[in-house]
């Protein structure tokens, strides 16, 4: 920045930290994937260090929960306080809002450092009351959240630029665009930067990173889902009066979400799953994956390929859900009539064909189950068939 | 498994240091024969002991095999072909009891099995399960089927699990397959670990352990998210302390700015306070002076009422003395007139009546004199007369002569006493009646009149009849009395005649009737004397004075010269004009007269009475009043001094104070004033009121309220610190992180639940599946058993019956006789085939049980309900069987059996120990086939 020259600022837009998130999906991984947003919240703040960010806007959400632990709490404080070197505005969001008993009133929040600033009232700010005199004259509209749920529009109150206004006008929000026509949480007028003269409005609350003409969403810095879309990054904007924002986009997050349903009918497909895997954007140890493998008309052998596939990948991932469901298993020869008798019947109950009366109870069984029952007979014979051809040899 | 030697020792009839019983088999047929008593029985009980019961049982049942009253242990001693091997088997129970097994190696037996072992072992020959030994039919194993002894019934209800077993494994043999064999103990041992017998999940598989630690987990959860749920409620409260504390301020904020308000306006109190200081003092001042004036006016006004009061009652009192002075001169009025009446006009009245009455009294008198002397005179004549016809009387009497009364009495007793003797003598009497032929004179002594010839008499006394001519007949009574009554009759008779002398009558008769005339004479003196006292007596007053002198008639002489004299004086006493009355006169008239005249008398005396006291009453009253009137007038002057006392006091107070009038004009300017002033001051008070006093309650009111909004404040805030506290307290527990990894476990667990059971309800599924498939099979296991009974049994009925029914369970239910569609109930057969039936379903058990392994089939005298035909068809299908299996029929008719292709094995009759076994054949192998 130089004087004469039109005002510049560097900030460093995220949002969404979500800190706290119980994650119960990821089964016995919960508790490392909530320590990995952590992580991604340091890249994120060193992202903004080594990009020459004068100013960090945190855009709602930074916790999950208002009841989130200590801990996590603190853990956010000192991590802050690692980068007392910039200023970070945090900004509450519909997740974490300021009200009576809020996270920001607990004892581990009131200690964070001088640098971190709680943009608690929606009221203009003299940008350099905050952070010091050497900053572009610039005046934050911050929108914080004082409730759960709202029709309003929270930026509704910050007042046009005034004539002769030629500071930077930064608006922070935590909401939804009302772009998409439906109806929202916390509705933002998707023209609002232009409505109301800012050079800039940071945005948070979604999770995939969104640019728009002047206002943006950086997104969530660590996917929190299956099914979020372009999560895991955080944005560099700068302003300069007069100017459009410069914006770019630096992945952050570490986690790559894989959901796949597959049908297998042969060994090719579980190996073009498995290349899915060898191939994909990131290492194995950071891919959490959901897999719903279909067989259908297989035999014995692929079904036990499948399930070692399955097995490995579950060792190689940081976290799999997997599921195996064999649809229609492909007929047997049964030399002994008991056990041709015993597969016939089960196929009828799964097939909803006419049983003996006396088998008439059976028909309520679930379907899994009788598809289990059948796999499980031919388990059975193949691991007997196994054991005689051992003998024999 | 078939047997080829049984040998006993001490069991039950064979018994002895060195007794044995033995008996060696052939594997086909084999007749046991022996007559009762012989020990078929016993043997083959030995055989089903020595492999089922145990060898340490110490049953009743097992204690009665031991020779009667013997403490000796029983033995026995087997050899068996099973599973291929030859075995030896010795079992003892009791004493030192011990069981072994051993199998036949390379010639030699090796001990295998010993004690519990041997027993279990050879049960399993049988596939008995139980430990129960055989002494029910039920607990055989196989043996329930194969054998037939003696004392079981024909068909059980249901067979043992064995023999299902038994012909399951059958099948399984026949169609064994080592792949199904191995599939299917999998999926029993998973259903074994899966599940309890009952289908319940076992408490210590994988799955119960996963819902366990599911189950667990859920409810740790749930725990915590109640615990973190604390936080929220927290947070509620708040918001709802959040929201009163602003209220809470609006309204201390208001109370503030009133107060103020309140303030500025209570400035100008002092100033009015003064005022309303002052006019009270006024008003107070104005008020007594209308005090005193009024107790002046009410002095006044009250000597004037107590003078007015004096002269109202002195004039009553006047009133009151001029009203008693009238009544004094009325009643002296009243008095004078009372007096002139009745001395005036009363008086004479009554000296006039009584003049008038006095007159008809003497009247009255004169006429009574005048009759009483009349009466005296009549009286007087008739004593007369009666005094005559006394004398008269008397002299009659006189006339008549002495006749004493005690004579008269006498003479009629003495009369009386003759008649009753002589009538008593009489009647005692002889009567002597004769009457003579000739007129001859009778003499009869004592005698007073001579008898004619023919007489009739009583003899009273001794008699003499002297008959003329004839002589004299003496007469007596025999009884003395007679005589004696005779005697005295005549002294009677003679007293009599000296009593009639003296009285001088002629007869009894005579005499008592001059006694009669003298009564009445009598009589009449005593009437005549009565009627003249009587005479004399009447109307006189008694001779009292005791004048002995006066006779009765003296004194009515008396009394009518008295009546004379006075009846004289009243004549001449009696004026003319009472005199002449005479000649009308009538006693009732006189008597109304006079009453007329004395109930005048009466009223007049009355009312002169009346009279003189109305005047005594008059005159009392008029004294009276004269009283009262001198008192009215002594209180009137009392009256009238203090009347005048009074106005003194009025004219002081008046000199005093002046009239009443002026003093009332005075009060009511006082009135006037004080309203005046007390309005004023109302005004002023008003004032005070509405711009000091309310003001300042005001004030005090909105400083409390002041003080409890600040404390509600201070209330609030403390309030929010504890729960903000509160919150950080839930906060620092790590819950949050807690509930995540609950939930990521939770998950977990329950995909694995989700796993296991579905993989657990396949496998029971399985399960049920196998179990319907074998019971399918088994069921088709039953048709040859149905096809080979089927055909024997036409065989031994020939083609009777064509059929038998039987159920999957092998148990018979009826038979078909040839030529119906429906079956019998087997109930329905006579005993005998009902036997039979029961015989050839175990011989077919037995052969079709024997296609892997021969089996023996024992049937223990079973057809003795045989008859002979049937008997006879029954041999060849007893060889029939016998190519299966081994068969041993135990007999005590041989004859029955004659023709039978059998190994025969004879045993004596003699319980009694014999050291050799009758056979045959001593030798194995050399049967007789
Ligand atoms: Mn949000």
């Amino acid at each position: 920045m130089s004087a004469g020259a039109a005002p510049t600022l560097r900030l460093l837009l995220t949002a969404d930290w979500q800190i706290g998130l119980r994650a119960g999906q990821l089964r016995e991984r919960a508790g490392d994937l909530r320590r990995e947003r952590l992580r991604a919240a340091r890249r994120t703040l060193e992202v903004a260090r080594s990009s020459g960010c004068e100013l960090v806007v945190v855009a709602g959400d930074l916790f999950d929960r208002p009841d989130v632990d200590a801990d996590a709490v603190d853990g956010v404080v000192s991590l802050f306080a690692e980068f007392s070197d910039i200023p970070i505005l945090v900004l509450p969001g519909n997740h974490d809002p300021v009200c009576e008993g809020d996270v920001w009133g607990r004892r581990e929040w009131r200690s964070a450092p001088a640098h971190v600033h709680l943009l608690r009232e929606a009221r203009e700010i003299e940008l350099s009351s905050l952070v010091g005199g050497e900053v572009a004259p610039a005046a934050l509209y911050p929108c914080p959240i004082g409730q759960k749920q709202s029709r309003l529009d929270p930026t509704g109150w910050i007042p046009s630029r005034a004539e002769g206004d030629e500071r930077l006008r930064l608006g922070i929000a935590h909401g939804s665009l009302d772009s998409m026509g439906k109806a929202t949480n916390f509705p933002i007028a998707h023209r609002r930067a232009e409505l109301a003269g800012l050079d800039f409005l940071a945005l948070g609350d979604w999770h995939g990173t969104t640019i728009l003409e002047r206002a943006a969403y950086p997104g969530t810095p660590e996917q929190c889902s299956f099914g979020e879309q372009g999560a895991g990054s955080a944005l560099v904007v700068t302003l300069r009066r007069g100017a459009p924002p410069q914006i770019e986009q630096h992945r952050v997050g570490r986690f790559h979400w894989v959901q796949e349903e597959v049908e297998v009918r042969s060994a090719s497909d579980l190996q073009a799953l498995r290349h899915v895997f060898d191939a994909g954007g990131s290492a194995p140890e950071s891919t959490i994956a959901r897999l719903r493998l279909e067989l259908a008309g297989g035999d014995l052998q692929l079904i036990e390929r499948s399930e070692g596939l399955l097995e490995q990948l579950r060792e190689e991932l940081f976290f799999l859900d997997a599921a195996l469901e064999v649809l229609d298993l492909s007929e047997v020869e049964f030399e002994s009539p008991l056990l041709a008798a015993l597969d016939a019947s089960l196929h009828a109950l799964e097939q909803g064909e006419p049983v003996p009366d006396a088998l008439d109870e059976l028909r309520a069984a679930p379907l899994e189950v009788v598809r289990e029952a059948r796999l499980q007979l031919r388990r059975w014979m193949g691991a007997a068939r196994g054991e005689l051809e051992e003998a024999e040899a | 498994m078939i047997l080829e030697e049984v040998r006993l020792r001490n069991w039950r009839g064979v018994r002895g240091e060195d007794g044995e019983r033995a008996a060696r088999f052939q594997p086909g047929l084999n007749l046991l024969v022996g007559p009762n008593e012989s020990g078929k029985s016993s043997l083959l009980e030995a055989v089903l002991r020595g492999l089922l019961d145990r060898h340490g049982s110490r049953t009743v049942d097992l204690r009665r095999v031991r020779p009667w009253g013997s403490s000796l242990a029983p033995e026995v001693r087997l050899v068996l072909h099973a599973g291929g091997q030859r075995l030896r088997v010795e079992k003892r129970f009791l004493s030192d009891p011990f069981a072994r097994v051993y199998v036949e190696r390379q010639g030699r037996f090796e001990l295998t099995h010993e004690g519990d072992r041997a027993d279990l072992h050879l049960r399993k020959l049988l596939l008995e399960e139980s430990k129960r030994g055989s002494a029910k039919a039920s607990h055989r194993g196989i043996a329930q089927a194969l054998w037939y002894l003696q004392r079981d019934d024909p068909l059980p209800r249901q067979w043992s699990d064995a023999l299902e077993e038994g012909l399951a494994s059958l099948v399984g043999s026949v169609l064994t397959d080592p792949l199904q064999d191995r599939v299917l103990q999998r999926l029993r041992g998973e259903l074994a670990s899966l599940f309890t017998p009952t289908g319940r999940i076992k408490a210590r598989s994988e799955l119960k352990g996963s819902q366990d630690e599911r189950d667990a987990l859920r409810r740790e959860l749930e725990e915590r998210r109640r615990d973190i749920g604390r936080a929220e409620r927290y947070r509620e409260e708040l918001e709802g302390f959040q929201r009163q504390r602003g209220e809470a301020e609006e309204r201390l904020r208001a109370v503030r700015e009133e107060r103020r308000q309140l303030d500025l306006r209570s400035a100008g109190a002092p100033e009015l306070e003064e005022e309303i200081a002052r006019l009270s003092r006024g008003l107070e001042e104005l008020r007594g002076e209308r005090e005193r004036g009024r107790r002046r006016l009410a002095e006044l006004e009250q000597a004037g009422e107590r003078l007015q009061a004096a002269a109202v009652e002195l004039e009553r009192h006047e009133d009151r003395e001029a009203q008693l002075r009238v009544a004094v001169r009325e009643h002296r009025r009243a008095a004078e007139r009372h007096a002139r009446r009745w001395e005036d006009e009363l008086q004479p009245k009554l000296v006039l009546v009584r003049s008038e009455i006095e007159d008809l009294r003497t009247k009255m008198r004169i006429e009574q004199l005048e009759a009483e002397l009349e009466a005296i005179d009549r009286r007087m004549a008739r004593i007369e007369q009666l005094e005559a016809q006394l004398a008269e009387a008397r002299q009659a009497l006189t006339v008549l002569g002495p006749a004493e009364l005690d004579d008269v009495q006498e003479a009629r007793r003495l009369h009386e006493r003759a008649t009753v003797l002589r009538a008593q003598t009489e009647a005692a009497a002889i009567v002597v009646e004769w009457s003579l032929d000739r007129d001859v004179e009778v003499a009869v002594d004592p005698d007073d009149e001579p008898t004619s010839r023919s007489a009739r008499r009583l003899v009273t006394r001794p008699t003499a009849l002297r008959i003329d001519g004839v002589g004299t007949f003496h007469v007596r009574s025999n009884d003395q009395k007679l005589e004696t009554m005779d005697q005295e009759s005549r002294r009677t008779r003679e007293r009599l005649t000296v009593l009639l002398e003296r009285c001088r009558a002629e007869s009894v008769e005579e005499l008592l009737e001059r006694s009669r005339q003298a009564g009445e004479l009598r009589r009449r003196v005593g009437e005549l004397a009565a009627r003249l006292a009587e005479s004399l007596e009447q109307g006189d007053e008694p001779a009292d004075d005791g004048d002995g002198a006066r006779s009765p008639s003296a004194a009515l002489a008396t009394r009518r010269r008295e009546l004379a004299a006075e009846l004289a004086a009243l004549r001449a006493a009696a004026p003319q004009a009472v005199l002449p009355g005479m000649e009308d006169w009538a006693e009732e008239r006189t008597l109304d007269q006079l009453r007329v005249l004395e109930e005048r008398r009466q009223r007049l005396e009355k009312q002169i009475r009346e009279e003189r006291e109305a005047e005594q009453a008059a005159q009392q009253a008029c004294l009276e009043r004269n009283e009262e009137l001198v008192a009215a007038g002594q209180l009137a002057a009392g009256l009238r001094a203090e009347s005048g006392a009074h106005r003194a006091e009025l004219e002081r107070h008046q000199s005093a104070f002046g009239s009443v009038s002026t003093q009332r004009q005075r009060q009511a300017q006082l009135q006037q004033e004080e309203q005046r002033l007390d309005e004023s001051l109302e005004e002023r008070r008003q004032t005070w009121r509405e711009q000091v006093e309310r003001p300042r309650e005001r004030q005090q009111e909105l400083a409390r309220q002041e003080a409890e909004w600040v404390e509600r404040l201070r209330q609030l805030d403390a309030e929010r610190a504890d729960r903000r506290a509160r919150i950080e307290e839930v906060t620092g527990l790590g819950l949050d992180s807690r509930i995540g990894d609950l939930e990521g476990k939770l998950a977990a667990v329950e995909d694995r639940c989700a796993t296991l059971e579905r993989r657990a309800e396949a496998t029971r599924l399985l399960g049920e599946l196998v179990a319907f498939h074998e019971a399918d099979q088994n069921a088709s296991l039953v048709e040859p058993v149905r096809e080979l009974l089927d055909r024997w049994l036409g065989q031994l009925t020939e083609e009777r019956y064509r059929g038998v029914s039987l159920g999957d369970d092998l148990v018979p239910s009826g038979v078909q006789p040839s030529g119906y569609d429906e079956s019998q109930p087997l109930e329905s057969v006579s005993h005998g085939s009902y036997e039979q039936i029961a015989v050839l379903l175990r011989l077919a058990l037995g052969v079709l049980l024997s296609s892997d392994e021969r089996q023996l089939v024992v049937l223990d005298d079973g057809l003795v309900n045989a008859d002979a035909t049937r008997q006879q068809r029954l041999l060849p299908i007893l060889e029939e069987a016998a190519q299966h299996c081994q068969v041993i029929v135990a007999t005590c008719q041989p004859s029955a059996y004659a023709g039978l292709d059998a190994h025969t094995i004879e045993l004596e009759a003699t319980p009694r120990w014999s050291p050799r076994v009758l056979a045959r054949d001593a030798e194995p192998g050399s049967s007789s086939r």
